[in-house]
């Protein structure tokens, strides 16, 4: 597909996949404001880009959004650590209403895990991809998938029980 | 499945289902505290402090803040604006502060405005009832000096880094139709040596290119300057004999939708040129939220997203203070088909935080320069 004729359907592939891609940036990121950001970039690095199917437009931007989340969440791991009390994010009334306590301990214990693993969870246990997929969406081998997912679940169940 | 991934399943699956959809929702706003009493009071006494110092009682009137600004650290003095020929400074806790320096009444309505160091400001004005216009200097201390006469209508005017150069663009007539309804055709862009008194013009922009917003790289290599939603970079060192390109044309919104218009470029200190972006909502011509997004000047390329406006008003200039570490955007409500603008408001951004309005809602809100 040509240049021109990829521009003329992303507006398709907005409207299909944003949702989905914002989600999936809010979970490996947790945090609205750079999900938006990170998706945003994403498609606008898609734009000019002749990919010649729908099917790898999306897997271009999914992989756009878990390699810029990775960048980003290790700039906010530092910038977390000097943050004032004031500017903490406190959830939102969504979250608030939304989630039980022992689903937000999850996300809490998710929270901690180094962003591959992270990534790992949420692309096998909420995008519901097999380990290949998995692979080729964060861009490693399906031994490091098998890898990334072990220690994840391990690191997650010792957080689970030690808040117990 | 174990307990841990059915509960991480679970989990997951209802917290994506909480995230706001809406492409443009801003939901760090909200949810960041704002328990800051102290500060709200502290903040306008300390920016009158700090402003009084700062010019010196002798030459500008101090006014008390009318009410508290947002609260947060970062300079008192945010900028300086340009309203009705008077150079006002803007604090975060007073928009519209003390004069700085006023235009004398003979140079008529001043168009725009630039300052390198804060003390001196070069204006251009424009000769009531023609198209000729003036550029001059103006200082605290109340005293004028005119540079130059020019024979055409400025549309845009920026002094360099350093002070030693003014760049400065004139609508002049030569040919149809006109960039400056009645004034002009064609839009030159000059660079004075303010030292040597002499030019390097870039001559030939087509009238449908005003050449308006000129910004100067930290450098003082590099003039950008924005048209009818299209974005140019002149390399001052190079040969003014080639008419540069736009580099960022409008484009299509790849949200969907209409188009999207890039605008009012500056540079930050790093070298990297911003650009403010409006894009056309689906189905309307009212504008979505104002992003600032790096730009390649070379390819056209946008980049990462420095900040957004946190509603949905459509940009109109852009400043970055010399550090990169504050901005200030003039955003208005208004339609792209309707440049009248109908409530104009400024926002103060700095890096890892959400911009915050700084000014009430106005109609005389002008450019504002650092």
């Amino acid at each position: 597909m040509a240049p021109r004729e990829q521009e003329a359907g992303l507006p398709a592939l907005f409207n299909a996949h944003y949702r989905r891609l914002l989600a999936l940036a809010v979970l490996v990121t947790d945090d609205q404001a750079t999900a938006e950001d990170l998706v945003q970039e994403a498609f606008a690095r898609l734009h000019g880009r002749a990919l010649d199917d729908p099917d790898r437009a999306l897997a271009y931007l999914r992989s756009t959004v878990l390699n810029l989340s990775r960048s980003r969440l290790r700039r906010l791991r530092t910038a977390r650590k000097h943050q004032r009390p004031d500017d903490e994010l406190v959830p939102s009334p969504e979250e608030d209403v939304i989630l039980r306590a022992d689903q937000r301990a999850v996300l809490d214990a998710l929270r901690t895990l180094a962003p591959r693993q992270r990534q790992a969870l949420v692309l096998r246990y909420w995008e519901d991809m097999n380990e290949a997929q998995v692979a080729g969406a964060m861009g490693v081998s399906a031994g490091a998938v098998k890898s990334h997912t072990a220690r994840g679940l391990a690191a997650l169940r010792r957080r689970l029980e030690a808040t117990r | 499945m174990t307990d841990v991934e059915t509960r991480l399943r679970d989990a997951l699956s209802v917290r994506a289902s909480s995230v706001p959809h809406d492409p443009y929702a801003y939901g760090a706003i909200a949810r960041r505290r704002a328990n800051r009493r102290f500060t709200r009071l502290a903040a306008p006494i300390a920016a009158v402090a700090a402003t009084a110092a700062l010019v010196g009682a002798a030459t500008v009137t101090v006014r008390f803040p009318e009410r508290a600004g947002p609260a947060g650290g970062g300079p008192a003095r945010l900028g300086v604006l340009l309203e009705n020929g008077r150079a006002l400074v803007v604090e975060r806790a007073n928009p519209r502060g003390p004069v700085l320096a006023q235009s004398p009444p003979e140079y008529g309505e001043v168009d725009d405005l630039s300052t390198a160091d804060g003390e001196t400001f070069y204006a251009a004005a424009g000769r009531k009832g023609t198209c000729a216009s003036v550029l001059f200097t103006m200082t605290a201390d109340g005293r004028s000096t005119k540079l130059l006469d020019v024979a055409g209508a400025v549309t845009g005017l920026a002094v360099s880094p350093d002070g030693q150069r003014l760049a400065y663009a004139v609508a002049v007539r030569r040919g149809t139709p006109d960039a400056i309804p009645g004034c002009g055709t064609i839009v030159d862009v000059h660079v004075r040596d303010l030292a040597t008194r002499t030019e390097k013009v870039w001559r030939g922009y087509l009238g449908v290119t005003p050449a308006q917003h000129l910004t100067w790289s930290a450098d003082g290599r590099y003039l950008a300057h924005d048209g009818v939603f299209d974005v140019s970079r002149i390399d001052t060192t190079a040969p003014a004999t080639r008419r540069p390109k736009a580099f960022l044309d409008n484009f299509r919104n790849p949200y969907g939708g209409g188009l999207c218009f890039p605008r009012a470029p500056g540079y930050l200190p790093t070298g990297e040129l911003v650009v403010l972006v409006d894009c056309e909502n689906a189905g309307t011509d009212d504008p979505t939220t104002s992003r600032a997004v790096v730009v390649d000047p070379v390819t056209g390329r946008l980049g990462r997203v420095v900040f957004r406006l946190p509603n949905k008003l459509e940009s109109h200039w852009l400043a970055f203070d010399r550090t990169g570490e504050n901005a200030l955007v003039g955003a208005g409500k208004s339609t792209f088909r309707d440049v009248n603008t109908r409530y104009n408001v400024v926002y103060w951004w700095q890096p890892g935080k959400q911009p915050r309005r700084v000014s009430d809602a106005s109609k005389s809100w002008e450019r504002v320069v650092w």
